[in-house]
């Protein structure tokens, strides 16, 4: 059937890339799914009879809180630095991304450092108002309300992302219709702005939840038991039922968070309806007074302080005073480790979100659309159950192996589990979205007429990739590698389930020193993630400015991404 | 159309092509063909499948039912489910937003359909269609930097490099300002008749259908109504439907007596049709002639009537003229009517009207037989 093979909706063998891509990365979830009736030796009984309700109830409460609270900060301070005008406005429309550099962990070791009782601000309450310990009542940090502002600080930038770029995107007709009949700034932004940008706010949102539910280092410092934490615990459980325990666990997870992209889902295609209008001229800003403008300001700043400045202030401070100078040699080592295990990770994730959206152009058919749609759900699976998804089935390959080398005399040992592959795989699984969402939202950039001219100047569809695809998509392709670059520098709890046995990058080592106590040590490390975090926030950014629907060019972060036909708007796509 | 032996073979032959989206029928047992060195003109109103017949032309689109056969090579044929690539099938597209690859000059455009020869043959044969088309002192350029007849240049050049059997342009001119559109179809025009390449060109543009083809096919949901010459087609449209493309008609219904018509303007022969046929009555407004009543040209069976409506339309009035002895309140006998604008015509002035009997043609009602 040569219709079929190489008909007019592309050659076959693109499915076949795209489907092959797709099950590599749902392989890990299919198998936890799959463990779901496996026999656990009544570790599982005993689990749900213990702490399953306090995990429930403790993720229930974070995500509750974690959601108020970033929607409050996000959406105000969007709407602040989108529509009104006010000294710093343009600084703070950047800025207000900050805190998304640093990893919500490192977050929670500045600020236990910062509060706890032999912290520097309690002990200046105590030397200046001569106070002892039982004068006087202190929040404590270590606990669910502590975890729910530190990772609000963290995570707020996604829904301000969110909001912003609803807000921008908004017709400005729209709101001058608002105004026409009678209302004022405050009310065209409670009655039409806001509305209008729900649904974008809530896929923000929903950004945020899943990010809750997957955190792991700062809700483990803080000593609050959730899920994820639970199945890191449940997994180091001297049992040999504990990877199925660990798995029967995620899978209880796996149904919260299946809840919350099915309100993204629904979220995402409200949002598509409510572009109104394609005729967009400079947004309007409203003036402030003075005094509104210097509140302005203030609740700018206080999210930037707060997540970004303080936290990376007091880690500039021990890195200063000593740091890792003493294990000078070891951080080089693991630094070493982290960027090549990094380098590698994101390299394969672009090779392969290329293979899912290159295939996905060459033959458009609800199946690839469903199947490369597929292809991204990692990124809304806690790094934990993706970490215990992996090491299942590697665990039985290298039975398997075993099995198949021991009646020749080679110990196999583990072959795949424990090493680099494991982890890279895990990194795939978790991260192949944040390429694949990138490289895709260009190509949809790429009008499909230059395909069509290609083909119809004597290129195979392969030819017309490499010939036109690609030197169009150089530019993300080189983004999409930075971004997921930086996320595996980041990365902790399937870092720290999978990684070969004495090998630690900076984030398991961070995360050691500081759970020993050693934050002066874990400072040096915690810098440098945070650094290392600053770069895609800088792209992301002038991403952002440039997305502006007849705003100035601004500057391109790469060459080539941009094109005469379509400035980027794949800003959103990028946020995760 | 009467076929030459030497075009039997050349050129486009499309038979039978069937194409559905769903329920939408993009294409209706479509039967074309197109000789080397003439410019066919497919005219219909967007949504009647024109774009769609040159996908499964080019073969960015399957065949359902039929074939199609390119200089004697079949390169689609539904029944034995053949689809070459569109690769394959030395067809030239030019598309309706140019498709310039953006990341390449101008140059590197026109030479990517050139695959056989040194790097610098083929930049020579580039710069000779770029020569051809009036843009050699743009070879550099990035296609981003060019304006909008400056690109359709270009993407005919790099259509035509490769030296295609067929040019297929889709809404060629579309994109470009009417004064800049006669000039770009014009040379467009001369180049595609000298390379003596088979062209076919989709329009929505009646005037442009009239002014471009050799041939024009008429289509709507995706079946083609007629074809022809652009003067059989604008003058003997085969259905009202088609009349109608080229702008407004003065219809009206009759019922055949002796081998002819009675209508409200007048008397008209019908001598294919029996008595008591139901017909409709067909009047361009372009072919009514009008003189001034104290004219002194004054023909035999000339009609007296008054001017209700004149606006100007360019070079053309555009009115609207009550028959004397109709009633002027029924605007179903309404003439509308062309004129030359610098005759000045006022609503209230009275004009001598004449419908030369050519001018009228008689079709059975569409309840009678069916409307194609």
């Amino acid at each position: 059937m040569r219709l079929a093979l190489s008909g007019a909706r592309g050659p076959l063998a693109a499915t076949v890339t795209v489907a092959a891509v797709t099950a590599l990365v749902a392989t890990p979830i299919g198998v936890v799914v799959a463990r779901i009736g496996a026999d656990s030796g009544g570790l599982w009984e005993h689990l749900a009879q213990t702490v399953l309700p306090d995990y429930l109830r403790n993720t229930l409460w974070l995500a509750l809180g974690v959601g108020v609270l970033t929607t409050g900060i996000g959406v105000a301070t969007a709407w602040l630095v989108t529509l009104c005008r006010f000294p710093g406005q343009r600084v703070f429309r950047w800025a207000l991304l900050l805190p998304l550099a640093i990893p919500t962990y490192l977050c929670a070791y500045a600020y236990t450092d910062l509060l706890q009782f032999s912290g520097p601000v309690q002990s200046w309450l105590r030397a200046t108002f001569g106070w002892t310990a039982q004068d006087y009542a202190f929040p404590e940090i270590r606990s669910l309300g502590g975890a729910i502002v530190v990772l609000s600080l963290g995570l707020y930038p996604y829904v301000f992302l969110a909001a912003r770029t609803a807000f921008v995107e908004q017709s400005v007709c729209v709101l001058e219709v608002g105004r026409t009949l009678g209302l004022g700034p405050w009310r065209s932004f409670a009655r039409i702005a806001l509305p209008l940008a729900r649904p974008s706010i809530l896929a923000g949102l929903s950004l945020v939840l899943m990010e809750t539910l997957a955190e792991f280092g700062a809700v483990h410092y803080f000593a609050v038991d959730t899920f994820a934490t639970g199945i890191y615990r449940t997994f180091t459980l001297p049992d040999r039922h504990a990877l199925t325990a660990a798995a029967q666990l995620s899978a209880c997870l796996l149904l919260l968070v299946a809840l919350l992209l099915g309100v993204e889902a629904l979220a995402r295609r409200t949002a598509r309806f409510y572009s109104l209008s394609t005729r967009h001229r400079a947004l309007p800003s409203w003036p402030l007074s003075p005094l509104r403008a210097a509140l302005a300001i203030g609740a700018c700043s206080l999210p930037i302080i707060l997540g970004f400045v303080v936290p990376l202030v007091v880690f500039a401070l021990k890195t200063w005073r000593g740091g890792d100078a003493r294990a000078r040699e070891t951080f080089l080592e693991i630094g070493r480790n982290s960027f090549v295990l990094a380098l590698g990770a994101s390299l394969l994730a672009v090779l392969l979100a290329l293979f899912v959206a290159c295939g996905r152009r060459l033959r458009t058919t609800p199946i690839t659309r469903l199947l490369a749609r597929t292809a991204g759900i990692g990124y809304a699976i806690p790094g934990a159950v993706i970490a215990i998804g992996v090491l299942i089935p590697m665990a039985w390959l290298d039975r398997r192996l075993g099995d198949l080398l021991s009646p020749f005399g080679v110990s196999a040992g583990l072959l795949l589990s424990g090493t680099a592959f494991a982890v890279v795989y895990g990194y795939q699984v978790r991260f192949l979205a944040v390429s694949l969402n990138l490289l895709q939202a260009s190509m949809t950039r790429i009008r499909p007429t230059l395909d069509d001219a290609a083909r119809m100047l004597g290129r195979s569809p392969l030819r017309t990739v490499a010939s036109v695809h690609l030197p169009m998509l150089r530019g993300s392709l080189f983004a999409a590698a930075l971004l997921v670059f930086v996320d595996v520098i980041k990365e902790l709890p399937a870092t720290l389930i999978l990684r070969p046995f004495d090998f630690d990058t900076l984030a398991v080592r961070v995360y050691q020193l500081a759970s020993d106590e050693r934050l002066a040590e874990a400072s040096t490390g915690a810098l440098a993630i945070i650094l290392v975090g600053l770069i895609p926030v800088i792209v992301l950014s002038r991403m952002l400015d440039r997305s502006r629907p007849g705003g100035v060019g601004g500057s391109v972060p790469t060459p080539n991404t941009d094109n005469v036909f379509g400035a980027a708007d794949g800003a959103p796509e990028v946020a995760p | 159309m009467t076929q030459t032996a030497s075009g039997e073979h050349q050129g486009l032959r499309v038979r039978g092509a069937c194409r559905r989206f769903g329920v939408f029928v993009a294409a209706d047992h479509v039967d074309l063909r197109v000789r080397p060195g003439a410019v066919h003109c497919l005219l219909g109103p967007s949504g009647s499948g024109k774009s769609t017949l040159l996908r499964l032309i080019a073969g960015l689109e399957s065949l359902e039912q039929g074939s199609i056969t390119i200089d004697g090579r079949v390169v689609a044929d539904a029944e034995r489910a053949l689809h070459r690539p569109p690769e394959d099938r030395a067809v030239g597209f030019v598309f309706q937003d140019y498709a310039l690859f953006p990341h390449l000059d101008v140059r590197h455009n026109v030479a990517f359909g050139l695959r056989r020869g040194s790097r610098r043959d083929r930049h020579r044969a580039a710069d000779r269609w770029l020569e051809r088309v009036g843009m050699s002192s743009h070879a550099t350029a990035m296609p981003h930097t060019l304006s909008g007849g400056q690109q359709q240049r270009v993407a005919l050049a790099r259509a035509l490099a490769p030296e295609p059997r067929i040019m297929l342009l889709d809404e060629p001119f579309s994109g470009l300002d009417d004064h800049l559109r006669a000039a770009v179809r014009k040379t467009t025009l001369e180049i595609l008749r000298t390379t003596g390449v088979a062209t076919l060109l989709v329009t929505h543009d009646p005037r442009e259908a009239l002014l471009a083809g050799d041939v024009v096919s008429v289509i709507r949901d995706g079946h083609i109504i007629q074809t022809g010459l652009p003067s059989e087609v604008f003058d003997h449209s085969a259905t009202r439907s088609v009349a109608e493309v080229f702008g407004p008609v003065n219809a009206v219904e009759a019922t055949v007596l002796g081998g002819h018509v009675e209508t409200p303007w007048g008397r008209f022969a019908a001598p294919d049709q029996r008595d008591g046929t139901e017909v409709e009555v067909h009047i361009r407004p372009s072919a009514i002639e009008l003189a001034p009543t104290d004219s002194a040209t004054s023909p035999d069976g000339g009609l007296r009537g008054r001017i209700l409506r004149a606006r100007i339309e360019g070079a053309l009035a555009r009115l609207v003229v009550a028959l004397d002895g109709t009633a002027s309140s029924d605007p179903s006998t309404h003439l509308k009517c062309y004129d030359l604008a610098r005759r000045s015509w006022r609503e209230g002035d009275t004009v001598q009207v004449t419908i030369p009997p050519s001018a009228a043609q008689v079709r059975p009602r569409p309840s009678t037989r069916g409307d194609e």
